[in-house]
């Protein structure tokens, strides 16, 4: 009887396990875009507000890109102004990475080296003069790795919060057309300032 | 025998200037959402944002393939300084050629206007003799709406005498 309840105690815990495993998968999402616009200095001011309404932030914002953080629900969004904000959208490559396993294995790597330093620091009392320097530099290694992990654990749960977005921005060519001669009439009378004029609608 | 002459050359010139002025009437179905100019020597039609289109023709002189002039017209508008966002070619199956031969080419092209960017549609297709012309133009946000719309009546073109 005692045998039966610990199997279905096990298989209680393997069935929770596996539901939280999935539940929590922990998605880190990207977008790398370029678009052509006429002013980037306008364009990034435009898409660094973009990103402050949506709860995020930019990070870099220069002439020719701008990166950005923002929540991963305000994604399905971007496009969308993206395409209202430039002349064209060049490229946009949307990327995700799920990082539910490294962080499992920081977790662990965190927990088995906390433990390894609590029990160093039990042998520490009791030890000698070359045994406290040995635990000590032990103690000093385990330390680190452990800052490193945090360090890693904090940036892995930075990416899944916050998607990162890099904008590159390409300028618009701006110059306005010159009317060269053709040998064939038709071809004369084509352009745009021409056919708005001829329409009415002004232009140059 | 100079009086002869004389209504001779008249007679000539009033009818080159009637061949002249026989154009041939090209169209395409209005689409949804743009209202068609009257008495206008072309086809016009203007959507309310500012979004005009305009069909006319021209002779097929030298008579060339629509690939020379779909060639010719690219390489013109390029070298004019137009940025090519989009090219593609269209079926209009109304125009009075096989199959074989009828097709179109059509060209979207961006430059600015003032402050504001504009893209302008260059299409063309052979009909007989005839070499049809399309030119569509507007703000860029505002052609982007009508886009499909235009695209699709470049199928509809149709040629006939007035």
């Amino acid at each position: 009887m005692k045998r039966r309840l610990l199997i279905f105690a096990n298989l209680l815990c393997l069935v929770s396990l596996s539901a939280h495993l999935f539940a929590q998968q922990n998605l880190a999402v990207s977008v790398e875009a370029q678009i052509a616009v006429s002013d980037p200095d306008q364009a990034a001011h435009s898409i660094s507000l973009w990103a402050e309404q949506h709860d995020g932030y930019f990070v870099v914002r220069s002439l020719d890109r701008i990166s950005f953080r923002v929540p991963p629900k305000a994604l399905p969004e971007l496009r969308a102004a993206l395409d209202k904000m430039a002349y064209q959208v060049l490229t946009y490559n949307p990327a995700a990475q799920d990082v539910s396993n490294e962080l499992s294995k920081v977790a662990a790597g965190i927990t088995s080296r906390t433990d390894a330093a609590d029990r160093i620091m039990k042998y520490l009392s009791t030890a000698d003069v070359s045994g406290t320097l040995a635990f000590e530099k032990e103690l000093t290694g385990l330390v680190e790795e452990i800052e490193s992990l945090e360090g890693r654990k904090r940036y892995l749960l930075d990416s899944v919060a916050l998607a990162r977005v890099e904008v590159g921005l390409s300028s618009a060519e701006r110059d306005i057309p010159e009317v060269l001669p053709s040998s064939f009439a038709w071809i004369n009378n084509l352009g745009l300032y021409r056919f708005l004029n001829a329409t009415g609608r002004g232009g140059r | 025998m100079s009086l002869r002459v004389g209504l001779f050359v008249t007679v000539v010139l009033i009818a080159s200037f009637l061949t002249a002025c026989t154009t041939l009437d090209a169209r395409l179905t209005t689409p949804s959402g743009f209202a068609e100019f009257r008495h206008t020597s072309d086809f016009r039609i203007v959507s309310p944002e500012g979004v005009v289109l305009r069909v006319r023709t021209a002779e097929n002189k030298p008579e060339q393939t629509i690939d020379f002039w779909a060639k010719t017209l690219k390489r013109q508008l390029s070298q004019s300084g137009y940025a090519l966002l989009a090219e593609g070619t269209f079926d209009p199956k109304e125009l009075p050629l096989p199959a074989a031969s009828r097709n179109g080419a059509y060209f979207e092209w961006s430059a600015p206007v003032g402050t504001e960017d504009y893209t302008y549609l260059t299409a063309v297709a052979l009909a007989n003799d005839q070499i049809v012309i399309v030119e569509a133009a507007g703000p860029i946000e505002y052609y982007k709406e009508h886009e499909q719309q235009i695209h699709k009546a470049l199928e509809t073109l149709t040629i006939s005498n007035p």
